[in-house]
This record gives C-alpha cells, sequence and structure tokens, in this order.
C-alpha cells in the first residue's frame, strides 16, 4: 500500500472555512494533481484520505496532517511537486512522508496535544489581561456552558453542558502582553476536547468581561504525540 | 477596499461566503483595467455561485486584460446587520472594492421573488435604487436572464438590460464603453445610455414612455426618441461550438447548491409544452458537437478536481448523442471515478437506459414530470407523454431495481377541472400498483409534487388568468384527500409565493412602486418560504393602490397590448394565439428540432437555425 503523510498548513484565505470543506479542498487538489488516489469500493466511492484532527471554523493552523492512500508507487519528489502546484491560497505543503505498509496507527488516535496560540484584540489596559490570566491559572477549576444544536431527538434544541476547561488544559495561559497573544496547550483524546474559542469566552467570561472574544484570532501551532511531531510517527520505506 | 475585521466575520454564519479567494477566482490588477464589471445573482452565495449563466459572463469577460469581472452575492441576514452596524459598504469577492466604484454592475433576473434582494443590495452599495438619481460617476446597474421577457415592473431600477443570450453582447457592452470613454468630454450617463441603446438587443427602460388607457389597463410604451427600437429582439449565440464557454470554474471553499460541474450539452428546448417560457425564451435548439463537448469537459476537470458532473440542458435526454457521450466521457475519465449526471429524465425507456449507465441516478431514485393528470389536459398542455409512456418507464426503472420515483405536475392549467386533479392521484396509485404487480412487494416510494401554475409571457398562456388563492388552496386539499396510499407523499407549497410571482411577471411599469415599498417593509429573500411574508406584498399593493387580480387574475383580451411585447424572444404572437386554440381544442403540435418548423417564428426572426447533431443530419 502507498500512503504518503502530509503536512499541510491551514492559513488566513482559509480560516473560515470548516473541517469538511478544508478535507473537500484538499481531496480536490490531489485530483488537480493527478495523483492516483485510492479510492473505497461501491456505488459511491470515497477518497482514501484520512485526517489527524478537525479543525474549526476560525482557526488556522501552522501544521495540519492527512494520510493520503494511492494506488500506484510514485516516489516522494515527484508527489511533492505535484500537490504543491496546486492547492489552493492559504493551503502549503510543508512536508510529505511516504509512510509504512498500512499497519501504522490512524493519527487521529495518535495525537494528544495541540499547541496554540491566540491573538487577542487590543485591550485598554494591558495589565489588565495579565491579571485575568493570573486569576484563571490559578483557579482550581474553570466551568464553562457548552452550547450545542441537538441531533436526533433533540433536534432543534439546544443542549448544553457544563464543561471545566482545566481538565483538559496540559499548560498554565502564558501571555505576551507586548504581542497581545496567550499561548496554551490543550489536550487531544479521542474522548473529546475543548475547543480554545471556548477557553477565550471562559476567560472572558470569568475574569476578563472587556474581552471581544469573537476578534480573537486563533492559530493551532503544532499537534503532537507524545511530544513529537506526527511527522516523526512514520515508519520511512527506503 | 474593504477589510473585514474578525469579529464581524466570527460573528457571521458561513463567513466563507463573505471572503472570496476561491480557486479559479481571476484576480486583476484595477489600475491597469478599462472596464470593470461586478457581477451578481442577487441571491446567497451557495445560490448565486451555482448559477451557469454568470459563470459563463465571468469566464468571457475575465478572458480579456483590459476586463475584469468580479462576484457578489446577497448578504444573508446576519451579515447584512453586521455590515450595516459596522457602516461596511457591499463589495465584490475578488478585489474587496466597493460595488460603486465598478463600472458595471450586473444583475441575473432568476425569477421575481429575487428583485426585493437587489434593492437591498444597491442600498447596501450606496447606489441609489432608481436609475434616474444615479449621478454620473455611479455603475451602470444592469440586468440580464430569463426575467427580462418582462422586465417593466423593475425597469426604473435599472440604467439597461441585456435581452437574450449575454456571451457576445457582454463584450459590445464593454468595447462601446471603453471606446465611450476615451472620447467623451461629458461623462453624462444619458450618453452612454444612446451608445449602448444603439446595440443590438439593449433595453434602455429610461427612453420608453409608458401609456394607460381610460380603465387604467396598460396602452402602449413608446419610444421617446427616434433613434430608439420599439420591439428588441433577444440575442442568440448562432454556433454554440465556437462560442467561448466556462473551461476554469470556481471551486468554492464551502458547499454551494450545485456542487458539480455543469457542461451545457446544447440550448434551446422545442418540445413545445405550452406553459413552458424557457421553451420558448431559449429557441431555436443548438446542440454542442460531443467533440466539442469532451474537451469543455476535461478541461473543466482537469482545472477544478471536481468528481461529479452534470450533463446540462433543458432536456438533456434529447441530445441527439447522448449514449455515445456518456460512454466516451466515461472512457476518458475512467481513472478519475467521475460521476455523470443528467438534472432530468425524459419519460420513456431510452431515459431508464441512459439512466442505467449514470450509476449516480441509483441513490437519488427517479424523477419524471408528466405536469398533468389527465391525458385531456396534458394534450392541452401539449405534453406529449402519456399514461403508457409512465408505466413504460416506471417499469423499467422496477425491473432494474429502482423504487423511488418522484412525480411532478401543476394545478390551476387553463381548462381544468376536479377530474384532472383527482388524475394526478389516480395515476401515483397506478404507478404504485405497478410495482407491487412487477415485484410482488410494497417496497415503493412514490412522491407527488405539486405547484401551482403561473402563467408567463411569451407563451401561449400568457392570456390566461391565473388561479386563485383560494382556488389553489381548494385543488390542493382535494388532492390531498384522493390520494389514500401510504406509499405516496404528497408536497405542496403555500401558494401565495406563485400568486405574487403571478402578478410581478406579468405586471407593468407601476409596479415598480410596490416592489419599493414592499422592499421598505423589509422585504427580502422572497424566494426562501422562512423569510417570505406575503402581508407585506398585500400591504405595499393596498399602499399603491393597485389591484393585483388586474394582473393575474383576469384573463387579457387577445387584442390588448401587453406589457411586454417589446423585449422578446422572436416568438409570433400569431404562433402563440394559434397555440392557445389548438390548446383548447387538444391538438398537439410537434417538436420542430427532427420534424418540420411548426411556424414560431424565432429563426426567421432573428436569422439563426436549429442545430442537431442527429445522425444522418
Ligand atoms: S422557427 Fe420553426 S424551426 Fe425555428 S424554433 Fe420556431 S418552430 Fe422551431
Amino acid at each position: 500500500m502507498n500512503i504518503f503523510r502530509i503536512e499541510i498548513t491551514k492559513e488566513d484565505p482559509l480560516r473560515y472555512i470548516s473541517h469538511l470543506d478544508y478535507a473537500n479542498l484538499l481531496q480536490r487538489a490531489i485530483r488537480r494533481a493527478g495523483l492516483p488516489a485510492a479510492y473505497s469500493e461501491g456505488f459511491n466511492p470515497h477518497m482514501k484520505v484520512s485526517f489527524a484532527s478537525a479543525l474549526a471554523v476560525g482557526v488556522t493552523a501552522d501544521g495540519e496532517y492527512a494520510d493520503i492512500e494511492l494506488t500506484k508507487n510514485i516516489c516522494q519528489p515527484d508527489f511533492f511537486d505535484r500537490l504543491k502546484n496546486v492547492l489552493p491560497d492559504g493551503m502549503q505543503l510543508i512536508s510529505a512522508k511516504q509512510i509504512g505498509d498500512g499497519r501504522h496507527q490512524s493519527m487521529n488516535a495518535l495525537a494528544d496535544a495541540a499547541f496554540y496560540e491566540i491573538k487577542l484584540p487590543d485591550i485598554a489596559d494591558s495589565s489588565e489581561l495579565q491579571i485575568a490570566v493570573d486569576k484563571f491559572n490559578t483557579a482550581p477549576s474553570i466551568i464553562f456552558m457548552r452550547e450545542k444544536l441537538g441531533k436526533g431527538a433533540k433536534k432543534g434544541h439546544i443542549v448544553k453542558k457544563e464543561i471545566n476547561i482545566k481538565d483538559f488544559l496540559l499548560s498554565e495561559l502564558n501571555c505576551d502582553n507586548e504581542e497581545n497573544t496567550i499561548t496554551v496547550t490543550i489536550k487531544v483524546s479521542p474522548l473529546g476536547s475543548i475547543k480554545p474559542a471556548e477557553m477565550i469566552r471562559a476567560l472572558q467570561e470569568n475574569y476578563l468581561p472587556s474581552l471581544d472574544s469573537n476578534s480573537a484570532l486563533i492559530n493551532r501551532k503544532t499537534l503532537s504525540a507524545n511530544g513529537k511531531s506526527l511527522m516523526e510517527f512514520c515508519q520511512t520505506i527506503s | 477596499m474593504i477589510k473585514l475585521s474578525p469579529a464581524v466575520l466570527q460573528a457571521v454564519n458561513k463567513p466563507a461566503r463573505y471572503t472570496g479567494g476561491e480557486v479559479n477566482a481571476v484576480h486583476k490588477d484595477r489600475s491597469k483595467i478599462a472596464c470593470s464589471f461586478a457581477l451578481s445573482m442577487p441571491d446567497v452565495y451557495e445560490v448565486g455561485m451555482s448559477n451557469l449563466g454568470l459563470k459563463i459572463l465571468y469566464e468571457i469577460l475575465n478572458k480579456r486584460d483590459d476586463i475584469a469581472a468580479e462576484r457578489v452575492y446577497t448578504p444573508w441576514p446576519d451579515m447584512e446587520a453586521k455590515m450595516r452596524e459596522n457602516n461596511i459598504p457591499l463589495y465584490a469577492l475578488e478585489s474587496f472594492t466597493e460595488l460603486a466604484k465598478f463600472d458595471f454592475v450586473g444583475f441575473s433576473l432568476q425569477y421575481e421573488l429575487i428583485y426585493t434582494n437587489i434593492l437591498n443590495m444597491l442600498d447596501l452599495a450606496g447606489i441609489p435604487l432608481l436609475s434616474e438619481k444615479r449621478t454620473n460617476d455611479m455603475p451602470f446597474i444592469i440586468g440580464g436572464g430569463p426575467c427580462v421577457y418582462n422586465v417593466e415592473p423593475i425597469a426604473d431600477f435599472f440604467d439597461f438590460f441585456i435581452i437574450g443570450e449575454g456571451e457576445e453582447i457582454i463584450i459590445e457592452v464593454a468595447d462601446a464603453y471603453i471606446k465611450w470613454c476615451s472620447q467623451t468630454t461629458t461623462h453624462d450617463r444619458k450618453e452612454f445610455l444612446q451608445c449602448a441603446a444603439a446595440i443590438n438587443g439593449i433595453y434602455v427602460p429610461s427612453f420608453y414612455r409608458e401609456e394607460y388607457d381610460e380603465n387604467g389597463l396598460f396602452k402602449d410604451l413608446t419610444p421617446i426618441y427616434d433613434n430608439i427600437p420599439a420591439t428588441i429582439n433577444k440575442r442568440v449565440v448562432k454556433d454554440m461550438d465556437t462560442i467561448p464557454s466556462i473551461e476554469k470554474p470556481i471551486v468554492p471553499y464551502i458547499n454551494i447548491v450545485h456542487d458539480r460541474l455543469m457542461l451545457e450539452l446544447f440550448r434551446g428546448c422545442s418540445r413545445g409544452c405550452r406553459f413552458c417560457q424557457a421553451g420558448i425564451a431559449y429557441r431555436p435548439v443548438r446542440e454542442r458537437r460531443k467533440e466539442t463537448l469532451r474537451l469543455l469537459a476535461k478541461k473543466m476537470i482537469d482545472s477544478t478536481g471536481y468528481d461529479e458532473m452534470s450533463l446540462t440542458s433543458l432536456s438533456s435526454a434529447d441530445y441527439s448523442c447522448l449514449p455515445a457521450l456518456i460512454d466516451e466521457l466515461g472512457t476518458d475519465h475512467a481513472d478519475e471515478k467521475m460521476s455523470f449526471s443528467l438534472p432530468s429524465l425524459r419519460i420513456d425507456s431510452f431515459s431508464i437506459d441512459i439512466a442505467r449507465k449514470l450509476q449516480t441516478a441509483r441513490k437519488s431514485g427517479l424523477t419524471f414530470a408528466p405536469e398533468a393528470g389527465t391525458q385531456r389536459l396534458r394534450d392541452v398542455i401539449n405534453k406529449g407523454v402519456t399514461e403508457a409512456d409512465l408505466l413504460k418507464a416506471c417499469s423499467a426503472a422496477f425491473s432494474h431495481g429502482w423504487k423511488t420515483v418522484k412525480l411532478y405536475f401543476m394545478i390551476g392549467l387553463p381548462t381544468e377541472t376536479d377530474e384532472d386533479i383527482k388524475g394526478i392521484a389516480s395515476l401515483a396509485e397506478k404507478v404504485v400498483a405497478l410495482y407491487k404487480e412487477i415485484k410482488g412487494r410494497r417496497d415503493i416510494k412514490v412522491t407527488v409534487s405539486v405547484s401551482c401554475f403561473v402563467p408567463k409571457p411569451f407563451t401561449p398562456f400568457q392570456w390566461f388568468g391565473q388561479n386563485s388563492k383560494a382556488e389553489f388552496e381548494r385543488k390542493q386539499q382535494l388532492l390531498k384527500t384522493h390520494i389514500k396510499d401510504r406509499a405516496i407523499q404528497f408536497n405542496y407549497h403555500d401558494s401565495s409565493t406563485s400568486i405574487l410571482e403571478g402578478i410581478i411577471s406579468r405586471g407593468d411599469r407601476r409596479l415598480s412602486k410596490v416592489i419599493y415599498r414592499a422592499y421598505k417593509k423589509g422585504a427580502k429573500f422572497d424566494g426562501w418560504s422562512e423569510m417570505f411574508n406575503f402581508s407585506i406584498w398585500q400591504e405595499a399593493f393596498a399602499d399603491e393602490g393597485i389591484d393585483t387580480a388586474v394582473y393575474n387574475l383576469r384573463t387579457r383580451d387577445f387584442n390588448e397590448k401587453l406589457p411586454w411585447e417589446h423585449t422578446t424572444p422572436g416568438v409570433s404572437k400569431q404562433f402563440l394565439l394559434n397555440e392557445w386554440k389548438k390548446a383548447l381544442s387538444q391538438e398537439l403540435t410537434s417538436d420542430c428540432r427532427r420534424s418540420s418548423c411548426t411556424g414560431c417564428g424565432i429563426c426567421q426572426a432573428l436569422d439563426a437555425g436549429v442545430i442537431d447533431w442527429e445522425e444522418g443530419k
């Protein structure tokens, strides 16, 4: 089996598209590149591409990861060039590696931590931010009310669920007062996680009412497994 | 240039509607451009981006180095609120330039219920709604598309209209403008409108004056200058093989309504259904050669990466080389897992064979449009389809495994009686019974969708009085009580949108004030049932003292001059009248495509002809 793992960006021009649309964009690029993609069987064949995560609308990433299965063996430089040349604005190919024989673990299950950098809009008094972040960090728990549109029987209703933001943080919030940014590492697990936007909302609701949380620009700097980049989990073929 | 803040974008649903930058979008250096167009379909992005006509014009205009064409759609109310709150004027998606800075803003007029969106967009752009209020530095507001066969209700808002197919004329307009800019000393808009009016197919409404008789009925519309034509014939592309078409369509970032490639096999349909305006508006039938289509398909697939392509036309199954085309497209793109589909099927077993070739049809079920419930009424409307045809097509479908059939009908057709309504139910029941007979099972689903008939200009039914709202509702209920089989699902819509369409589509200039008033009262996205508010419109008509029945319910006199006759698809009035008479006596008229001319007069009026590549022709 020929599988390539790629590291690509999701930059500003693509900030406001959903994960599904982002995946579609990559698949169409693979087709434009004329790469021999593998498809599932059946009436409605799907291209065999799997992602490490699902980035939310409004979030950019310096590195997003996808595994692409091909039907034919092609060499890495050829793959790299062909794909790179057809990617849309805001999607850059950083690296591509040919990986194992298909017995590799799915990236989805591997990834365990995401490191975010969040650029906040200007706040009149920058010491205010530091104070709020300190309070946030020292609080034993930060309760946030998550509201979601219901599915199935609850369709059309808003389902509320209380979550403790702190359960999902792997680091404290670090703030850079000069740049007006916050960095944080959030836990990723198949059992669920929080969105960085939810964390910012919680910060605003609890400690920083003057913050316009809608204006925060969220960027995922890295997604890692066991402290290592997902690209390093590929077993290379010589 | 407009810059949108994250606060605005994060606060609205689907921000990618407003941020552009898609694959194949064309970005030009505006300082090197001699003429700019903002092309719009006045609906939300996902609908507007699906419009074929605008895609064609976008590419044709952008092929020219000195012309830039950009896109703009109607902001959804959440975005509109944010724009108004933050004083963001309406802008185009490529360069984020304000609409007011374009030379032309072109609206595609797909149906009457989008008119209020046009006013809202002009207002958001800071452009005066009435053409007479626009100053020399403002764009020319132009309209084109299917509604041009009666633009009188929106005449006051537009500088000019393009009647008919836009591929050639849009370039003529741009060239005329570039030339005018280099010569004019006055920069007076009227001066350019004179140049535009000299182009064959352009209608400048402000150059005409309307008259009404003592009873308030429309009497005439005449040019106020000697050099302005009294009638404007539509433009047609004579050769579909040589005219440039879509090669690099924009690939949107978000899912749109028709999220697939569209390959236009041919233009026109000459089956001659008497209710159908498109059937007259796009005559004569002009096919593309199979080789041209294969080439276009390849270019589109290679440039977009789409995996779905729809073979579009008014009646794609009529394409002369369809089976061969489908086979060859399949072979050309065997490795790419392309799926091809037809937007509609003809009611015959040939169509089932075609649907079998296109495996995708299997997923969605089959759709047929018998349009009327009895043979008598189908003959009135010249729908050359019998019950036997439908059952034959269904039986072919059932034996090949289909078990979902959608049937489309209309109610409110001329001469219709309650028997015709009941006939819809019994036809659907026969389809269910046929399935049981063939398969010995009951797991069939038949959906009956019924729409309310809107008589349209330039059809044989243009004189006919539309059914009232009460009558439509009675007929819907009547049909409902006659549909008893649980395998049949009955769909119908509130008739008020069809009533409004009925009023506006055969309206005159006096309706401009009503549309303006309805807009002022908050009407927008009227084509979206969740946003449509009929009472706003009823108030607007009342405020303007308009008796709507005169427009939609009244049966018109054959000797009346009709308010739309001056912008014409080229059809002879006598032909329409004969067709009306034949309708009343249930006489059929044959398709002129592969038999002899039936005398609609369009080919002669436009010096064009039918092009059909059927073997041996
Ligand atoms: S003029 Fe004759 S051939 Fe041409 S479209 Fe009309 S009926 Fe058909």
